[in-house]
């Protein structure tokens, strides 16, 4: 295997990685809240496992170190040798974020807090499930199990594998042969389970096998072996007694245990049964049964789609490949009809021709959007994040926060989303930060102690409508409207509307918050929110009720990868203007326009001097043109004009960067396809303002123009 | 430079090169460097960009940048006429890789065969144009072709200057 081969490899594991610290996260979380069942743990513990096995094929050790000991204290928990408690949980949620780290620099460089983090859940296994009530039998046990009074003569291995076990490509035999170079061993063959000779399928694993291995060897290198097929077996290992008297080590289940019994799965279990508080010596023979892997039943239920939205790659549902496929197909079809009518040399006939040409239209269209489409994800591939951050911040707030996420399946574009998420982290730390209330305010004021904090995610008329509501308490529009007085943002005598107060939270310099927190406040606020959106291509809203909360909505494109272009033409070169970022045309014979005497010319719009650009000269274009009309483009609150000739229809463009080729240029956006074939390019408004202006007189104006 | 030899060195047969004029002097670049060739059509202009930047164009869906190769090795220019052609090149060098670009000369001539022995590399070359573009000369058929340096004449059009590396 060459490098890129490995490296290639290396990158599956990663994505697969990031997929399985998601589960391990997600599942955390669950278990917290209280849901305890086994099946979620085996995923969790699962996912652990996976990111170990793979960290050690690929040289990540380091990662492979961490999930180890991460792994020793969920298989504790999996197997009921302790109860799920919330030290663990923290340690564990802890343990994933250096995971994550460790995973981003690709193995490159160590994490400052894995070693220490290590050995807290070293000394969390050795202590055992410490403040837990049910401790008695279960601690006692742990304790022996950790630390044997003396080593075991050998074990006994019963290993029975699952049917399918040969399917997957292993083989029984290697694997007793491995045992064997462990100490001497003596097998014998259960063939009870071979069916008769006519139901007997030879793709299957009929055979099972009890070894008795004999050496100073540890469980763990017999562990190890096992480990690839663990989930394809029933293996139970137990340890032969040293003639020497010993402490015996024995699974007890304490009645109490949380979640089925796993007593149900395993046979071995009942045997090592005791009440709980009973001594361990009642038990028949020193043994302690580990409990039999499960079945990867619900594997593959684990991981689906539960795609992660940050690498490079994309994961698409065959569902729309399909559907591509179809289209394709039908293309293909329509193109042989079309071949068909043009062979036939001696008539055309054109209403047939006409009709297929309708055919390749409607094909074509559709392609564009299945394939459009494809870009697609879920917007729960960026929610996911949030629950984390939630009761992160609700712990350190001292807040009780509900969080309740609905519209997660609502598609957005791959780069939206991705661009999204930082603003959208950012209202949600804002909403538990200002908008809840501490448990008891809450309480005074007649509301529930815990707070709810709301993500509703829809599709309206081609856009993505997500809503971030919270029930705390509200915008205060008196402390709101002093402040920006106080800062300059309004004038002493203006009077603004309700609506007018709320939106000055989203003016440059303007934070409310008393002192600044760890959680939000630290100079970038809401304005960087806003401004992130319309980058976008977006617009955000605020709706708030005093007392009873604060909605904030955004809405954002589908997708970057079309927008809505006005055409116009400049010195006989046709140029497409963004839409969203027009605010009106005016003709420049009915502007009163005045030179600075810096050469700037600006002219009266609406009250106010605006900047005038000359698009001919600032293009260098040959011949300058008429320069009949100016459009007025509206940049982050501020206005400039922008001097054209014609203005041509409106059109959809598909935007093409500049840079895949050539280099990006200062002005121009990228470029798209005209309906003849040439390309036009389109203006980047951003680029039109430099950076200076009345944000009072622009918000004003904006606000006129929504 | 490295795109270049690396089509020469793994394989004992000669390499193909495919030849183009510009007034008198006839230019050579490795074949498989080449993507198509067009005859010459309407460019959209780009603002702020060098005179030897004619534009860019719509190569089925791909905006491709076009480079007057005349203005850009200092040629006087040339009337387009019917023969003039553009050269879709796709440069794979460390500054250039994967952009494609159009080259516009004067028209294509020939194909050649070229072994690796018939180069002449020198640092050198008393040349109508920068030598910095130029990789080497060949003799064929008692004529002289100058081989590019096809790396260097994209990335430098195109704004982003490779490392110079003389080996």
């Amino acid at each position: 295997m060459d490098d890129n081969e490995l490296d290639e490899l290396k990158g599956i594991f990663l994505d697969e990685c990031r997929e399985n610290v998601d589960i391990l996260e997600q599942g955390l979380l669950q278990l917290g809240q209280g849901n305890d069942d086994h099946e979620l743990l085996n995923e969790v513990f699962r996912a652990a496992h996976s990111i170990k096995g793979g960290g050690a094929t690929f040289g990540f050790d380091l990662l492979a170190e961490l999930t180890h000991h991460m792994e020793t204290l969920l298989d504790e928990m999996r197997s009921d040798k302790r109860p799920v408690n919330e030290n663990d949980l923290e340690l564990l949620l802890e343990s994933v974020d250096i995971v994550r780290e460790l995973m981003e620099a690709r193995g490159d460089s160590d994490h400052p807090d894995r070693i220490a983090m290590q050995e807290r859940l070293e000394s969390s296994v050795l202590q055992g499930p410490g403040a837990s009530t049910n401790s008695s039998a279960s601690g006692d046990s742990n304790a022996t199990d950790a630390i044997p009074a003396a080593p075991p003569a050998g074990y006994t291995v019963q290993f029975t594998p699952k049917p399918e076990l040969l399917e997957r490509g292993n083989d029984p035999l290697l694997l007793l042969k491995e045992l064997e170079k462990l100490g001497s061993l003596k097998v014998v063959i259960d063939d009870a389970t071979i069916p008769p000779w006519d139901s007997f399928d030879p793709k299957q694993a009929y055979l099972s096998w009890t070894a008795t291995l004999e050496g100073d060897c540890s469980r763990a290198a017999i562990e190890e072996i096992f480990e690839w097929i663990e989930f394809d077996c029933t293996l139970v290992i137990t340890e032969i007694a040293a003639q020497i008297s010993e402490q015996p080590t024995v699974v007890t289940q304490s009645s109490e245990a949380p979640g089925p019994s796993v007593a149900d799965e395993s046979p071995a279990a009942d045997a090592t049964e005791t009440p709980a508080g009973a001594t361990a010596a009642e038990a028949p023979a020193a043994k302690d049964a580990t409990t039999p892997a499960k079945p990867p039943a619900k594997k593959a239920a684990a991981s689906e789609a539960r795609s992660q939205g940050e690498g490079s790659s994309i994961r698409i549902s065959t569902e729309k490949i399909d559907q591509l496929i179809n289209l394709v197909g039908e293309l293909v079809i329509t193109q042989s009809m079309l071949n068909r009518i043009s062979a036939d040399g001696s008539r055309l006939d054109t209403d047939e021709l006409r009709d297929r040409l309708t055919d390749l239209d409607r094909n074509t269209r559709e392609l564009q959007e299945s394939i459009m489409r494809v870009r697609m994800l879920p917007l729960a591939t960026g929610f996911n994040r949030l629950p984390r951050l939630v009761r992160d911040l609700s712990r350190k707030l001292e807040k009780k926060v509900e969080l309740i996420v609905d519209g997660g399946d609502t598609e957005i574009d791959k780069t939206v989303l991705e661009r999204m998420m930082d603003p959208l982290v950012h209202l949600v730390r804002n909403a538990l930060d200002h908008g809840l209330e501490e448990p008891q305010a809450r309480q005074d004021a007649g509301k529930p102690e815990t707070g709810q904090l709301r993500l509703n995610a829809y599709h309206q008329s081609g856009s993505v409508i997500i809503e971030i509501s919270d029930d705390g308490r509200g915008i205060n529009r008196d402390v709101v409207l002093n402040k920006a007085r106080e800062r300059g943002i309004v004038g002493p005598d203006d009077v603004l509307t309700d609506d007018q107060i709320n939106k000055l939270i989203f003016a440059p310099g303007f934070s409310t918050a008393k002192e600044v927190s760890d959680v939000s406040g630290r100079g970038v606020g809401m304005d960087v929110v806003r401004r992130n959106i319309i980058d976008l291509g977006g617009h955000v809203d605020i709706q708030s009720e005093p007392g009873s909360g604060t909605t904030i909505i955004i809405r954002l494109p589908l997708t970057l990868a079309i927008l809505n272009g006005q055409l116009v033409s400049v010195a006989g070169q046709t140029f497409v203007v963004p839409l969203l970022s027009i605010v009106e045309t005016i003709e420049i014979s009915h502007s009163r326009r005045t030179k600075l005497p810096r050469g700037t010319e600006v002219f009266e719009f609406r009250d106010a001097y605006v900047p005038l650009i000359r698009l001919s000269e600032r293009f260098n274009l040959p011949n300058t043109g008429e320069g009949a009309l100016i459009v007025v483009i509206e940049n982050h609150g501020q206005l400039t004009g922008l001097v054209i000739d014609h203005v041509l229809g409106q059109q959809q463009a598909v935007i093409k960067s500049l840079d895949d080729n050539y280099r990006s240029i200062k002005g121009i956006a990228g470029a798209t396809i005209m309906s003849d074939g040439s390309v036009a390019l389109i203006l980047d408004p951003a680029a039109f303002f430099s950076g200076t202006g009345n944000y009072r007189e622009a918000s004003e104006n904006q606000d006129e123009a929504a | 430079m490295e795109a270049v030899e690396h089509h020469t060195v793994d394989d004992d047969a000669k390499a193909q090169y495919l030849t183009f004029r510009l007034g008198e002097e006839e230019y050579a670049i490795n074949i498989l460097s080449v993507r198509e060739i067009k005859s010459w059509g309407p460019v959209t202009p780009l603002p702020q960009s060098p005179p030897y930047m004619l534009g860019v164009i719509n190569l089925r869906g791909a905006i491709v940048p076009v480079v007057d190769l005349r203005r850009r090795f200092g040629l006087p220019d040339l009337e387009v006429c019917p023969t003039t052609t553009v050269v879709i090149v796709s440069a794979e060098g460390e500054t250039s890789n994967g952009k494609v670009v159009g080259l516009v000369v004067d028209h294509v001539s020939e194909v050649y065969h070229l072994a690796d022995d018939q180069i002449q590399h020198s640092a050198d070359i008393s040349s109508e144009i920068d030598s910095t573009f130029i990789h080497g000369l060949a003799k064929t058929d008692e004529r002289l072709v100058i081989l590019l340096n096809l790396d260097r004449v994209v990335s430098s059009s195109i704004g982003s200057e490779p490392v110079v590396s003389h080996d």
